[in-house]
């Protein structure tokens, strides 16, 4: 039961890539007429599959720093939205957009916008664990609770910057989009940036992934194991921070994602974070990618906000699991 | 004393944690000894122990294992010899039995973490020890506080330390395994481990210690063997209670445990 419900979960996954390359061939034709296939060539190597590609990053990267954030904070409430990283790191690449286009070179700067992101994000989650109290004082909810405070107060923040900020405000469609959500990707420049980042991000969690277990049984619990406890939450957070980041940058604030895949991935799977980091990082880009597919095709040519969708798509399928859960999961 | 090295010596103990300040002159536990920490509530038994047990950052004085300092020690070196059974035993995630007891192992696998033959074997050493064979793949949520504290003892038990720190290792257990729980320890004991425990049931302590130590706000009372250290005045000074020493099989048992009706410092 488990293994045909797993399997059909990695097949869609695996299949995804061909359904979206057939519609990608099968949309360009059409529209260009049946002789070119040069054109349609073009537009699938140069806006389908970069776009596609992406998407991917944009769900892996999100899945896996939910898992690192809701392991480290060992609360399954976690993820980078509530911890307040996504709103960081939205402020930050909004400033620096700002910034950019002051400077009169919107196009320039391609690493300088995520890199003012990881800052946020950084920032962000430095200022949620200042705020929510000294090293043993605080409880896990206190910052969770904390970072949902944060993360609100930052989402203001950067809608207050849209909706004000001239040159931003000749862009208002676009800005609200980027708020919502929507993978943004044209060209490989920015894939090609983010996936090295990613993939590094991502080996660093798999080698920390055993100890990110034993973090599950508290720091004191995992120092008694001869865990390196602080070297292990500074990787950790480093990594989740960078990835939230990376998909800010690439799609702008999804939420949900990050919180719902690694749930989804542990309800099939169990919590051992050495399976379920590479499970959820497929699963999330996977569901992203159909997700994004949805969002472009269902009202063309308008698109929708692809978080939007990730949201109403998502929340029913998770709760489908979590009532026929076998697995005792528990809040 | 023996010239032989303590497995756990505490010399001139002075710590603060809040506004709490625990001070322990001298305590020693030799190899195949359990001794068992008494006390109050808010005694110092389990700042004891996380001190012991390197969870202390700073503190004055000496605590050695094996004549090594802990505090320094990498936390490595300190959990391949020493285990811990915590006060407190909550995971969040559905990690099952088998998941967690395997967590004990973490000390003796690679930076990887990957399971080795001597890895498996003596997981399942820990789990037929402790009974646990047929929950063993439950998630930890599901069981009894315990069957939790089962859990935790075989998670020691397949850390494989010749040091175990136990604290309250048999509370929620029913009366048949409190005492199954104490008479592994004491085997643990015999097989050439040092073992401290914490405990409030006097008559556990006096039944299977070799050794007791009394703590009073955060002092050390009394330590040695247990008649001397159920002494009347002990009893007493310790905890506000008077009752009769008697012999059960051998061993000390304290009957007619009654408060004195007054719980100054003052001996009878």
């Amino acid at each position: 039961m488990l293994a045909v419900l797993l399997g059909a979960g990695c097949g869609s996954v695996n299949l995804l890539p061909a359904i979206g390359i057939d519609w990608a061939v099968g949309c360009g034709a059409d529209r260009v007429g049946p002789g070119d296939r040069e054109l349609a060539a073009r537009i699938l190597l140069q806006i389908r599959l970069p776009r596609l590609a992406g998407g991917f990053l944009v769900g892996a990267a999100l899945a896996a720093a939910g898992v690192f954030y809701q392991g480290l904070l060992r609360n399954p409430l976690a993820d980078p939205f509530v911890i307040g990283a996504s709103g960081g790191a939205g402020l930050g690449i909004v400033l620096g957009q700002l910034l950019l286009l002051y400077l009169g070179s919107p196009g320039g700067g391609t690493a300088l916008i995520p890199a003012l992101g990881f800052a946020g994000a950084l920032a962000a989650v430095w200022m949620v664990f200042l705020i929510a109290g000294r090293r043993g004082r605080r409880s896990n909810s206190t910052l969770v609770l904390t970072g949902f405070a944060v993360s609100s107060l930052l989402g203001a923040l950067n809608l207050l910057i849209l909706l004000t900020a001239q040159p931003l405000r000749e862009r208002l469609l676009e800005s609200i989009s980027w708020v919502l959500g929507g993978v943004k990707v044209s060209g490989w420049t920015p894939v090609g940036l983010a996936l090295p980042a990613i993939a590094i991000c991502l080996a660093l969690g798999f080698a920390f992934a055993r100890q990110l277990d034993y973090l599950a049984l508290g720091g004191a619990g995992a120092v008694r194991l001869g865990v390196n406890v602080a070297r292990l939450r500074i990787a950790l957070l480093l990594a989740a921070s960078l990835l939230t980041a990376i998909a800010v940058a690439l799609a702008g604030i999804v939420a949900l994602v990050g919180l719902l895949v690694p749930h989804v991935a542990r309800l099939v799977l169990g919590p051992a974070n050495r399976l379920l980091l590479p499970v959820a990082a497929i699963l999330g880009g996977g569901y992203l990618v159909l997700v994004d597919l949805v969002a472009r095709t269902a009202f063309a040519p308008a698109e929708i906000p692809v978080g939007i969708l990730a949201a109403l798509f998502g929340t029913p399928v998770f709760l489908w699991l979590l009532r026929r859960n076998r697995f005792g999961y528990d809040f | 004393m023996t010239s032989r090295p303590a497995a756990i010596a505490v010399r001139e103990l002075r710590l603060r944690r809040g506004g709490f300040e625990l001070r322990i002159d001298r305590l020693r536990v030799e190899p195949g000894e359990l001794a068992v920490l008494i006390g109050r509530n808010g005694a110092g038994k389990s700042t004891l122990l996380d001190a012991i047990g390197g969870q202390i950052g700073t503190v004055r004085g000496q605590i050695e294992i094996f004549e090594q300092a802990v505090t320094g020690m990498p936390a490595r070196s300190r959990a391949l010899r020493m285990a811990a059974i915590p006060q407190e035993f909550e995971i969040p995630f559905a990690y099952s039995v088998r998941e967690v007891v395997e967590f004990g192992r973490a000390p003796h696998m690679g930076y990887f973490g990957r399971m080795r033959p001597g890895d498996r074997s003596a997981v399942r050493a820990a789990l037929a020890e402790c009974e646990l064979d047929r929950i063993a793949d439950r998630p930890l949520g599901e069981l009894s506080g315990g069957q939790r504290r089962r859990v935790a003892l075989a998670a020691a038990l397949a850390q494989d330390t010749p040091i175990l720190l136990a604290d309250e290792p048999s509370a929620h257990m029913d009366v048949s395994r409190v005492f199954w729980c104490w008479r592994l320890l004491l085997e643990r004991a015999r097989s050439g481990r040092a073992v401290l425990a914490a405990v409030h049931d006097l008559n556990l302590a006096a039944a299977f210690a070799d050794r007791i130590y009394l703590l009073g706000e955060g002092r050390l009372i009394a330590g040695g063997d247990p008649v001397s250290v159920l002494s009347r005045q002990n009893l007493a000074v310790g905890f506000g209670v008077s009752a009769r020493l008697e012999r059960r099989d051998g061993r000390p048992h304290l009957t007619r445990i009654a408060p004195t009706g007054h719980t100054s410092d003052r001996p009878d």
